[in-house]
Order: structure tokens, then C-alpha cells, then sequence
């Protein structure tokens, strides 16, 4: 009894994190860089193993916590391996405590992908776009929260 | 020993194909490429449980560009009217245009892990090279790397062999370092020269940005090498039995064939390049 209780409470724990972490393709993503509304976003591409994206990844979860009650919103485009998303994935997002939107985008075939996420991408990462309908910043490389914060700021 | 500096590598040369639209040298302050610092991602855990500790000591430089910096390059360029040459020359030192499919490699000299110097002229009897900055940290480098040493063993002997460039700083990265680099070359038996940038004058003169990035050259008749691709090896880091798209081999193949590469320039995604500040 004593254990089964917090062993229940720990898998619902772990099934709502998986749930909040989806599979995509390329295609599934698309749209959520070409929207025309009135709302701020701030797509991240990162992974668990790129250590200038786990350096900025505080800033993108201070900003996420700012910017709550106004029109941002942010995905962050995990690129681990899928095999990874339980080992290594959900434990870094539970460990940096991130709220935003995590998606992993399974999807090898980069060449075809980078180009339409920014012509300007080279490929490395982090990588980061923010942008309100044709008001668009790209990031090849680490933000500062400050930076982060201006890119946001100056498209509300 | 072969003292080559780069005497094609700061100037833009005539005889390019591009050489013409190109020769304006002010797509240098455009070519805002940054490295940032990066650590090393195999040790997960341990960088995991240093965060704080481990990114005090790590700053990068970043490639941004946003509808307002338009404008301020544009300013730039006035700029470069106004203060003309020293400028000009300033600008050339701190950031080298990214190379372009047509243009002339810049020569290089780098140790290799068995101890002798490797230069680019080493190459004069062949037709080709397949210069791949790489490294041994990054996992999209090792994801790759035994296609790499297949692709050399495949076209080596028709004249393109490979020569493997690493190109971090051994302080970010120590899993990076010379005696790294030795001991992997020697585990996967590297059948190429696997050089170190020690200076890290050699990657920012080509425009690599990430491990890994690989150019392709040929040798023209000039005797000078030439890029003819850049980008990635294939379309599928992850899994070599899911290629649908070899295209490095294919590349290779096209000028072996008298041919030109198509496409000429592909994107990965890979490891930022690191360096200190």
C-alpha cells in the first residue's frame, strides 16, 4: 500500500509527459510556421545532447513563464533520436521543468526540412525562429534571455 | 615539408565560375557566420548534473538576422564606403566569406594523427578530394562515420579520397582533443588522414558550421582545387539502410563521369562547430 500509491501517482506522472510529447513529421510541423494570426511564436529546434541548446533552454522556460497571458507561443522541436524520447527526453524536461509545447520531430530527411524551416539554417543547432505573421527573427545559435526576450517583445 | 598558406583563400579568385557576381567583398558582412561554444553531448549525465557550472565557462557567438538588422546592414555598407580599405581588411581577418560551390579550396597544412602534416597540394596527383570536417564528439559525426570509410574505400582508388578535418577547440570539447582524435582514428582504423585545426583558421575559411560538413573539390586545370558540392553525405543520418539520397557518391560519381554534381549543396542537421570566446 505504502508503495503502490506513490508507484500509481509516478506512472500517471510519466503517461502525462509522454502524452505531452508528440511523434511529428516535417509535414505535421509545417503549419505551425507559416500561421497569419495575431499570436507571437517561438519554435526551438534542439535536442538533449546539444549542450548550447540545454544552455539557452532556461531562458526559453523564463520567456514561456512571461509571456503566459499574452498572445506567445512556444514549441520546442526536439531531435532525439525517438528511441530516446523516454530515456532521455521526458527526464530533461521534468529536470528543467518545461511547460512549453515539446514536440519530437522524427523525420531524418533534414535536407529536404531546414531549407523551408529558414534559408538561412546551415543545419547546426540550436536554432531558433520567432515570428508574427511576416515579422520574422532567425537564430543559428544560442540566445541569451535577454535577446530571447527583445525578439518576443518587439513583435507584440 | 609543403608550406602552403592561403594564397587563394582571402581573395576571391577570377577564374571561379561565380568569380564575377562574387567579386564584390561585401558579402562579407552579410556572412554573419557565428560557432558557438558547445560541450560534449556523449557525457550526458555528467553535463546534465554541471549545468550550471559546466555553461559559466562557455559563451558563443551566434549567425542572426532579423528584419531590423536589414537596415543596419545597410548602414554597414555605408559604413564601408566611408571607411573603405582598413575596414575591408578588419572585416576579412574576423569573418571569411563562407565558401560557394565554384570557388577555389583554400590550401591548408594540419597535423595529422600520425604525427606528419597533411597539406591540400599533398593531393596534386589526384582528381579529387572529399574534405569532411568531422569530429569524434558529435553524434550525427559518428552516426555517419562508417559511411565515411566506406565512401573512401569506394572512390580512393578512382581519386577522390577523403581527408577528415576536425575542427573544435580541445578546451570545449576535450572528448576532441589530438590524443582523442588518435585514439579513434585508431579504433576505426581510419583508412585517411584525420587533421587537427589546432588554430581554427581553417574551418571558418570554408563557412563550416556544423560536424558534419563536407565539401567536395576537384582539381582544375589550373591544378587548383575546386568546390563542386557541399553539404551532407546522405539523407539519412540515422539509418544507412534507409538512404534514399547518396548524395556525396552521387557527386563524386557525376565528375568522374565528366559530369556536374546535382544538387550541389545539401543541408544536415549537426553539431555546432565549437570554440572558445
Amino acid at each position: 500500500m505504502n508503495i503502490t500509491l506513490p508507484a500509481i501517482v509516478l506512472l500517471f506522472f510519466s503517461l502525462s509527459l509522454s502524452a505531452q510529447v508528440e511523434m511529428i513529421g516535417f509535414e505535421d510541423l509545417r503549419p505551425e510556421l507559416e500561421k497569419e494570426d495575431d499570436t507571437v511564436r517561438v519554435i526551438n529546434f534542439w535536442a538533449t545532447w546539444c549542450a548550447p541548446c540545454v544552455k539557452e533552454m532556461p531562458y526559453f522556460v523564463k520567456a514561456h513563464e512571461k509571456y503566459r497571458d499574452q498572445k506567445v507561443k512556444f514549441l520546442l522541436v526536439n531531435l532525439d533520436m525517438p528511441s530516446n524520447l523516454e530515456e532521455l527526453v521526458l527526464p530533461f524536461m521534468e529536470r528543467f521543468n518545461i511547460q512549453a509545447k515539446v514536440v519530437l520531430l522524427d523525420d531524418p530527411d533534414a535536407n529536404r526540412w531546414i531549407p523551408v524551416v529558414d534559408q538561412r539554417w546551415t543545419g547546426a543547432i540550436p536554432a531558433t525562429v520567432i515570428y508574427k505573421r511576416n515579422l520574422r527573427t532567425f537564430v543559428e545559435g544560442t540566445l541569451t534571455f535577454e535577446e530571447l526576450d527583445g525578439y518576443i517583445s518587439d513583435k507584440l | 615539408m609543403i608550406i602552403s598558406l592561403p594564397e587563394s583563400s582571402r581573395a576571391r579568385p577570377s577564374n571561379s565560375p561565380k568569380g564575377e557576381d562574387r567579386a564584390n567583398p561585401l558579402p562579407v558582412f552579410y556572412n554573419n557566420k557565428g560557432e558557438t561554444a558547445e560541450g560534449i553531448g556523449q557525457s550526458y549525465l555528467a553535463f546534465y548534473n554541471n549545468v550550471t557550472a559546466y555553461y559559466s565557462c562557455i559563451r558563443g557567438n551566434e549567425q542572426r538576422t532579423t528584419n531590423n538588422e536589414q537596415n543596419f546592414k545597410h548602414m554597414k555598407k555605408r559604413i564601408f564606403g566611408i571607411f573603405g580599405m582598413a575596414l575591408f581588411a578588419v572585416s576579412l581577418m574576423a569573418q571569411p566569406a563562407a565558401l560557394q560551390v565554384g570557388d577555389k579550396a583554400p590550401s591548408f597544412n594540419l597535423l595529422n594523427v600520425d604525427g606528419e602534416y597533411v597539406s591540400l597540394s599533398d593531393y596534386s596527383d589526384q582528381k579529387g578530394v572529399v574534405l569532411i570536417f568531422t569530429c569524434n564528439h558529435c553524434p550525427y559525426a559518428v552516426a555517419w562515420e562508417d559511411r565515411i570509410i566506406a565512401l573512401h574505400h569506394r572512390f580512393a582508388d578512382e581519386g577522390f579520397p577523403v581527408v577528415a578535418i576536425n575542427p573544435n577547440d580541445s578546451v570545449v570539447v576535450p572528448a576532441d582533443s589530438y590524443t582523442e582524435m588518435q585514439k579513434r582514428a585508431r579504433e576505426k582504423g581510419f583508412p585517411f588522414p584525420y587533421l587537427l585545426d589546432a588554430e581554427q583558421d581553417i574551418y571558418p575559411l570554408y563557412g563550416a558550421t556544423r560536424t558534419p560538413h563536407i565539401y567536395l573539390l576537384e582539381r582544375g586545370e589550373d591544378g587548383g582545387f575546386y568546390v563542386r558540392y557541399i553539404g551532407a553525405l546522405d539523407n539519412n543520418y540515422r539509418e544507412a539502410h534507409a538512404v534514399t539520397e547518396t548524395y556525396l557518391a552521387d557527386a563524386i560519381t557525376a565528375l568522374l563521369k565528366g559530369e556536374d554534381p546535382d544538387p550541389t549543396e545539401t543541408r544536415a542537421i549537426g553539431c555546432t562547430i565549437k570554440k572558445q570566446d
